[in-house]
């Protein structure tokens, strides 16, 4: 079958040896490829009771089915494995890494043990070599970057951890593209990387893949473009365009989601990044949306930065959130972040929780640092402690909730996090649904693996019968929406596709098209919603295995505070335990939130099921 | 009736944070009839809000309402 060549390269870093391992037709039809295939392998192979800087524990880079395909946004990588965070480990990235890596001829890489110094791997398709990078420990992701290019081809393209990941902070990340950063951000797999003494792997291959009908592929691709008229928001502006509009329904976190509106919104939207510091606008492999948006300051204390603007996410997490409306520090702080490799979102959080730690009197002292809201000064210094786990860096380089059991149990009420991953940039006030889906999200608070906000907010997904906004904020319907959102982000994630393809209003048909294109498979859309269901069982059922339950599906009390501003916080947490109950039942999961028996079975997931049994007996 | 009609976010219609201080409009108008006449449709919306409150495509005006038109907040 074309598309995908079945081999995954397998790299031993405390042997040297290699394997290439494969697969068959039967294994990519029921996963799709991209962090679902590689939650198999890991279930499968791997004891999840392993700690996860230990060698034995797998990092595991894996694109999905389209990427390197030229559909539009078919261009994502996921890197997966035990977090540090204790469970399943996700993150994903757009750029050119994930397609070179396919073009190399292998669909993913399984990299085990540990090397003996510094070191990076350079893959082509002859297979996997492993070559020193003791000089470049210690130095930033950008400097990594070039010279690696010098060392191999400057056609290749890298991927590098930073001080973050060497430090092994639970919050770094791991960097693609040089100071152009596409980032694999969450759930600190850098710091996986870095335990591994992994500082990069660059890739470099010319295998383009094969299609088994590419006129089925255009003809849909074709039929496909007029929907980009609905993401010229993005185009124009990137993700930045969203900053004044949250602010406007009250969705932008604000002062550690202590307040709903702010006067500095403007100053950091989006439209004024792009009329003073943009340089050029930047799309990921095939796409044609091009949200990207490359920017440089010429003068001011910054003179110099130039490289990925800030997205909203950033825009939020180190603006509004710490009530910093400089705009040129935050473009400065996201530099200074993806140098490090550090995830801006957990970043941005641990700063707004040291801060309100500090403010608050629960942190008594800070280095000398005067730790305040809106002052860029204060909050580079503690980012750059943070990455190198310095002084009062290392209380928070490992995330909020981990600082939180240092600090006392009050801090816990705005240590913002669910399974010990910080929560994304929206104020889940307007659409309430989002708390839900960060608190079932397999990785923790994480709005991607949802995206019911948008669906909440007037995105329509008319497949799952959704074509207006969800107005009010009773618990009904909004657990089972949350579930069949979850669904369709792992389809979108295990395709390897973007998935900003959503807003673009794509439909399964579309999706159905290209996969026919590019494999001869004719699948249905209760096909393609099956294997979402599939992906996202089977990520649970690896969560169980680490003892996830409905105790770790939670949310902090300032968040169960703002989903009913104004009321008693019991009501808050009420319409949250209303619609966590609908969004098990509907999922087939017991009270406690484990998956019944009959539920995986009906999805092919014999081997989890198994393996859930034998833990309870 | 008069009301006062804000724009907010990147619609494609109508510029950037256009304001529309004083817009006439029939008597017990609906929200989507005034993006009717200002030729926004109703794709290019994801929030509507009244006075500050969250309101539908269906919500009826009366003078001197505050009509807030907010982009849709896909992409975080």
């Amino acid at each position: 079958m074309a598309g995908i060549s079945y081999r995954i390269l397998e790299v031993n870093l405390s042997t040297r040896q290699t394997r290439v391992g494969e697969y068959g037709e039967e294994v990519l039809r029921k996963y799709f490829g991209g962090s679902g295939l590689a939650c198999s392998i890991l279930l499968s192979r791997f004891d999840p009771a392993v700690d996860p800087f230990h060698p034995d524990s797998p990092l595991i880079f894996m694109t999905g089915l389209f990427t390197g395909v030229p559909v539009p946004c078919g261009c994502r990588i996921s890197i997966c494995g035990k977090s540090p965070l204790g469970h399943w480990g996700e993150a994903n990235a757009g750029g050119y890494w994930g397609p070179e890596l396919k073009f190399t001829g292998f669909d993913g890489l399984v990299i085990t043990g540990r090397a003996a110094e510094p070191s990076y791997l350079w893959i082509t398709a002859e297979g996997a070599e492993v070559r020193s990078a003791a000089s470049l420990w210690g130095k930033g992701t950008f400097e990594t970057t070039e010279k690696l290019l010098e060392q191999t081809d400057p056609k290749a393209h890298v991927a590098a951890i930073g001080p973050a990941g060497e430090t092994r902070s639970f919050m770094a990340g791991v960097i693609t593209g040089g100071a152009e950063a596409r980032v694999m951000a969450r759930t600190g797999l850098g710091a996986v990387m870095g335990a591994k003494n992994l500082k990069a792997i660059v890739v470099r291959g010319e295998k383009k893949p094969a299609v088994q009908d590419s006129k089925i592929l255009q003809e849909a691709t074709r039929a496909f473009l007029p929907n980009l008229k609905f993401v010229e928001g993005l185009s124009k502006f990137g993700t930045a365009a969203l900053i004044e509009s949250k602010e406007a329904v009250g969705a932008l976190p604000i002062k550690n989601y202590l307040l709903s509106h702010w006067d500095g919104a403007k100053k950091i939207s989006g439209p004024t990044m792009v009329a003073g510091y943009l340089q050029k606008h930047y799309g990921c492999f095939s796409c044609p949306i091009r949200c990207g948006k490359d920017v440089k300051m010429d003068e001011g204390p910054y003179a110099g930065t130039e490289g990925h603007g800030p997205e909203y996410e950033t825009l939020s997490s180190l603006g509004s959130l710490l009530l910093n409306d400089d705009l040129k520090s935050i473009i400065h702080l996201n530099y200074l972040c993806n140098d490090l490799g550090l995830d801006t979102m957990s970043t941005g959080i641990a700063v707004a929780f040291a801060i309100e730690s500090f403010t608050r009197g629960f942190l008594k002292e800070a280095d000398g640092l005067d730790l305040k809201w809106g002052d860029p000064q204060a909050i580079a210094s503690l980012i750059e402690k943070i990455a190198k786990r310095k002084g009062i860096g290392a209380l928070f380089a490992d995330g909020v909730e981990k600082a939180a059991k240092v600090l006392g149990r009050e801090t816990e009420s705005f240590a913002l996090h669910s399974k010990g991953l910080e929560v994304s940039q929206s104020n889940p006030t307007p659409t309430v649904s989002l708390a839900l889906s960060w608190a079932t999200s397999n990785r923790g608070a994480c709005h991607l693996e949802g995206f019911s906000h948008q669906v909440e907010g007037g995105v329509p997904y008319p497949e799952a019968g959704y074509t207006s906004a969800m107005p009010g904020t009773s618990a009904e319907g909004r657990g089972k929406m949350t579930a069949l959102m979850q669904n369709y982000m792992a389809v979108f994630n295990a395709l390897g596709l973007c998935k900003f393809l959503f807003f673009a209003r794509i439909s399964h048909a579309t999706l159905g098209q290209w996969i026919k294109g590019l494999t001869g498979w004719d699948l249905t859309s209760e096909d393609l919603m099956e294997v979402g269901d599939r992906l996202y069982n089977l990520k649970r059922a690896y969560n169980v295995l680490m003892g996830v339950s409905s105790d770790r599906d939670t949310m902090p009390r300032r968040i169960l505070e703002i989903l009913q501003p104004g009321k008693p916080v019991r009501e808050g947490e009420k319409l949250f335990l209303d619609m966590r109950r609908e969004y098990y039942e509907f999922r087939g999961w017991d009270e406690k939130g484990i998956p019944e028996r009959e539920k995986l079975l009906s999805l092919g997931l014999e081997e989890a099921a198994q393996k859930i049994k034998n833990r309870k007996s | 009736m008069i009301i006062h009609v804000k724009t907010v976010g990147t619609l494609k219609s109508l510029q950037e944070g256009t304001k529309l201080e004083a817009l006439e409009v029939p008597e017990e108008a609906s929200v989507s009839q005034v993006l009717e006449r200002l030729k926004i449709r109703d794709w290019e919306i994801g929030f509507v809000l009244v006075n500050g409150e969250r309101a539908t495509m269906k919500s009826i005006l009366k003078e001197d309402d505050s009509l807030t038109l907010v982009a849709p907040l896909a992409g975080g």
